[in-house]
């Protein structure tokens, strides 16, 4: 069209110029004008377009989150059509593709509602959102503007636990433990009468005034479940026909162990050698704290966290197991364990922490590490698949 | 969600099908009037004012029965029976409205005249002209509605579930539309504008007319307007097949923003200067005249042999030759204009210049705009031979004007650099044009000194950076001693003694100057001058580089 106009444009300056006539000129003005104009109109308006989404960054496994977008045009010229092209993954999309064309009038604002749905745990864009516009007369080609992509954290399934053997190591906590040997002096469980051996410091002297009679305090034995837990996700370390189902279940027990944990008010970390999808190393290292927002954090590492070749697991227990204190749980979630693997959990037990063993997958090596394991006295669990997991729930 | 976008769609295409009709039969109407005014003017009894509303209508109904028609195979009685229906009632209809105008009172004028009668009147000039108009009203309508058939049935396209691409057939269809609508227009602005002329109502032999400029600025409104409806159509066609949700409402402000849109412009096109030429357009009229002089030779040039040939023909044959084409006139260079109000000359120079200011800023700007958009189609030119000369050309000129202009820069910063430098002195300079005398007594001490430093360094014995005048002053002294004994020629020339105070006194005024805030009098200055032509004398004679 812009070809045409324009030889038609210099035609007609020319018979202007020929015939003196006023109203050519006139209508020069108005072609180019509109030429011109439409132009500046086509550019202008998309510039002043600005979109805001809402929605929840972080959604649990199943759960759907609605999203809405506000594309407000700030201009005072308005937008006649502006199409919206949002990209979604496939794994968490929740609605039909977001594709839509709306008018935005002066100073107008138009809304876009989808969903979101958590499919599968992981680190997911939300977008980008292309937008494209243009003028009426279709004298410019499109114009188009992306709008960065926000993220959005899709939590592992967590499975709730009721009954995990954790082998408790420190004698200071807060959970009942039948083993005598941890009692808690500040857990009063009652009195009798004194015998022999009885220190004198458990003497309860008002008791033993009351009663006439020498009484000694009894306590309730308690443990501290501190946690770390080491997930595995060395990529060589799994078959490669496993690979998927047995790390997506070795994250599945992390995250159930850590909630189990946390939920009963104790410390838990998280230390992994896979890769951060945000960061494309792996993650730093999750401290043995409590806490709900802890858990969280927890949660969010494990949500991103994928296969990959960086450290091996021996490495990574060597890395981190003289940051633990005494006494804490070493839960080390994996899918193979190799002589160094051993080795490293054999120095861990040594050096005073609990050592807890858990294997994902099906793998034919699993019998023998299951079996070394317990020749090294550490406790083993061996999880082929999710269902594995109601032994922890009964 | 399909029956969702089926349903947008629908409507969106309805409102937008229903504009275009509209917009048709409006182009219609002020091209058909147009031809009424133009009847009107040749022949001022004649009242053609009902031609616009008269090609509203048939246009309308033309595209309304568009579809119907469309079915119809022409040979089928079917056709043949349709055709007859549509025109029968177009041509009463006609001839009722004539009625109507004229008054029913002619209607039984011309039913009292018999069969004979009634034909002969019933098919009067007026109603011949009126026909003519409205067949070729419905022709244009016609070659509209072909043109706009394939913009339709959005719908099918959704349905159809990635079916043809039609939205490529749509932009040749939009092209084809526009270079018709351009067409028509370009017919009507020329018309008017020839009728509206002196020149070429005179060479036509028809009246002037001082007509039609509503019409035809209406009729590229409206235009524009369905130029925009098709593009509505082209992006309805891209989201159909991408299965976008398109608001319903999409359609009624496409055409109300365009219609802003164009009334904006409009008045702002109205607003600018049109007629203040000071001569100019006078002379793009004689320069334009010119061409068409050439263009005229040519065509008389190739008009001789024919000539001589029909001469020939014509003796052997007994005919009567072709009239021979007389040579084109030449064209008188353009008089200056005299303006009938009595304006002053500044004022109507400063209107001239914006008139021509804001015609050539736009077309510039334009050509600017489309250059940029057809950069790729420029690039592709750049690969012919001329073109590439062409461009070799116009690139050495560049290159010639840029490194002209380089030199003429740099030349402008030495000369400014030098004019920032007078009266400050720099060390590092290698010559200045430094007038002495407008120089304070401070700063020609400081001169004479540095002179004789510039002049030490050239004959190898510059100050070293860690010397204090004074220092220096005691190995120049040493110096000097040394130069002048082993020097027998010089012997006469400077006594030692007179050179060593000399040095002196310029080292100790220079020390005054530079370092203390006590006044610098002229009569210091004036010694420094003495002392400086004497050490002067005594270097001229030392070798350069010496040491």
């Amino acid at each position: 069209m812009g070809s045409h106009l324009f030889v038609f444009l210099i035609a007609l300056v020319g018979v202007a110029a020929l015939l003196r006539e006023e109203f050519l000129f006139t209508l020069v003005y108005l072609l180019l004008g509109v030429y011109l104009l439409g132009r500046w109109w086509g550019t202008y308006s998309l510039k002043h377009v600005k979109v805001k989404r809402q929605f929840d960054r972080h959604i649990y496994l199943g759960e759907r989150s609605r999203v809405t977008v506000d594309i407000v045009n700030q201009s005072i010229l308005p937008a006649a059509w502006v199409q919206i092209q949002e990209s979604i993954p496939v794994e968490i999309s929740g609605s039909e593709p977001v594709r839509q064309v709306v008018s935005l009038p002066s100073r107008g604002k138009s809304q876009v509602e989808y969903w979101l749905e958590g499919r599968k745990r992981g680190y997911y864009p939300v977008g980008p959102m292309r937008l494209y516009s243009g003028d009426v007369l279709g004298i410019i080609d499109q114009e188009s503007y992306e709008v960065p992509a926000e993220h959005v954290t899709v939590y592992p399934r967590i499975i709730p636990l009721n009954k995990v053997a954790i082998p408790p190591s420190s004698p200071m906590g807060s959970i009942r433990h039948t083993q005598p040997l941890f009692e808690d002096p500040s857990r009063a469980g009652g009195k009798r009468a004194y015998g022999p051996g009885d220190s004198l410091r458990r003497v309860d002297w008002k008791a033993t005034a009351a009663t006439g009679n020498l009484q000694v305090k009894l306590f309730e034995p308690a443990i501290a479940l501190e946690t770390a837990i080491f997930l595995n996700m060395y990529a060589p370390d799994y078959e490669d026909r496993q690979r998927y189902e047995a790390t997506e279940l070795g994250v599945i027990v992390a995250a159930s162990l850590a909630t189990w944990v946390i939920r009963k008010r104790q410390a838990a970390g998280f230390m992994t050698n896979g890769i951060d999808l945000l960061t494309g190393a792996p993650p730093s290292a999750v401290p043995v704290k409590g806490g709900q927002g802890h858990l969280m954090r927890i949660l969010e590492v494990l949500a991103r966290v994928n296969v990959g070749e960086t450290d091996n697991f021996a490495g990574l227990i060597q890395h981190h197991k003289n940051s633990l204190s005494w006494g804490t749980t070493l839960a080390a979630v994996t899918g193979a364990l190799n002589d160094d693997g051993f080795d490293a959990l054999f120095l861990a037990q040594r050096a005073g922490l609990g050592v807890m063993l858990v294997l994902v997958g099906r793998n034919r090596e699993l019998d023998r590490v299951e079996q070394r394991a317990r020749r090294f006295g550490i406790a083993c669990t061996r999880l082929e698949r999710e269902r594995d997991l109601d032994v922890w729930r009964k | 969600m399909n029956s969702d976008l089926l349903e947008s769609l629908t409507w969106n295409e309805k409102v937008s099908t229903l504009a275009s009709y509209l917009l048709v039969g409006g182009m219609m109407a002020c091209f058909l009037s147009l031809m009424g005014l133009l009847g009107q003017a040749i022949d001022p009894d004649w009242q053609g004012w009902y031609f616009g509303p008269l090609a509203f209508i048939i246009s309308l109904e033309s595209l309304y029965v568009y579809q119907r028609r469309r079915q119809l195979r022409f040979p089928e009685a079917e056709w043949f029976s349709f055709f007859t229906a549509e025109w029968g009632i177009i041509i009463l209809g006609l001839r009722v409205l004539i009625y109507l105008k004229q008054g029913l009172s002619q209607l039984w004028i011309d039913l009292s005249r018999g069969v004979g009668g009634f034909l002969e009147s019933f098919f009067s000039g007026e109603f011949i002209a009126a026909l003519v108009g409205v067949i070729l009203v419905w022709i244009l309508t016609n070659w509209f509605a072909d043109l706009m058939a394939p913009l339709r049935n959005d719908a099918t396209l959704v349905i159809l579930e990635g079916g043809a691409d039609t939205s490529v057939e749509r932009h040749a269809v939009r092209q084809q539309l526009a270079n018709l609508v351009l067409l028509i227009g370009i017919f009507m602005a020329l018309l008017t504008a020839g009728l509206r002329s002196e020149s070429f109502t005179t060479w036509a032999r028809l009246p002037l007319m001082r007509i039609g400029v509503f019409n035809v600025m209406f009729y590229f409104v409206l235009a524009l307007l369905l130029l925009s409806q098709t593009q509505f159509a082209l992006l309805r066609a891209r989201w159909g097949l991408n299965r976008f949700r398109v608001s319903r409402r999409i359609g009624a402000s496409w055409i109300l923003y365009t219609l802003i849109f164009l009334m904006l412009v409009g008045l702002f096109s109205l607003a600018l200067p049109t007629s203040y030429t000071f001569g100019l357009l006078s002379l793009l009229n004689y320069l334009l005249g010119l061409v068409l002089l050439a263009g005229g030779f040519v065509v008389w040039l190739l008009s001789i042999p024919i000539f001589y040939v029909s001469l020939l023909l014509s003796s052997l044959f007994g005919m009567t030759p072709l009239e021979r084409i007389p040579p084109p006139r030449v064209i008188t260079p353009p008089v200056e204009e005299t303006t009938a109000q009595a304006m002053p000359i500044w004022l109507e120079l400063a209107r001239s210049i914006f008139f021509w200011g804001v015609l050539v800023s736009l077309l510039a700007f334009a050509l600017v705009v489309f250059l940029r958009s057809r950069r790729e189609d420029i690039l592709r030119l750049g690969k012919i031979p001329l073109f590439r000369w062409l461009k070799d050309i116009i690139l050495l000129f560049r290159q010639s004007v840029h490194s002209a202009g380089n030199q003429l820069n740099q030349l402008a910063a030495q000369g400014m650099a030098l004019f920032r430098r007078s009266g400050r002195g720099s060390r590092d300079a290698p010559w200045t044009f430094v007038n002495v005398r407008r120089l304070t007594a401070r700063a020609k001490v400081r001169f004479y000194y540095q002179a004789m430093l510039r002049r030490a360094g050239e004959t190898g014995r510059a100050r070293k950076s860690n010397q204090t005048p004074s220092e220096f002053a005691q190995l120049m002294d040493e110096h000097i001693r040394r130069e002048t004994q082993t020097t027998p020629e010089h012997k006469g020339l400077v006594a030692v003694e007179q050179a060593g105070e000399a040095l002196r006194q310029l080292t100790a005024v220079f020390i005054q100057a530079r370092y203390s805030p006590q006044e610098v009098s002229d009569s210091d200055a004036a010694s420094a001058r003495g002392a400086w032509d004497v050490l002067r004398r005594l270097m001229q004679s030392w070798k350069r580089g010496d040491q």
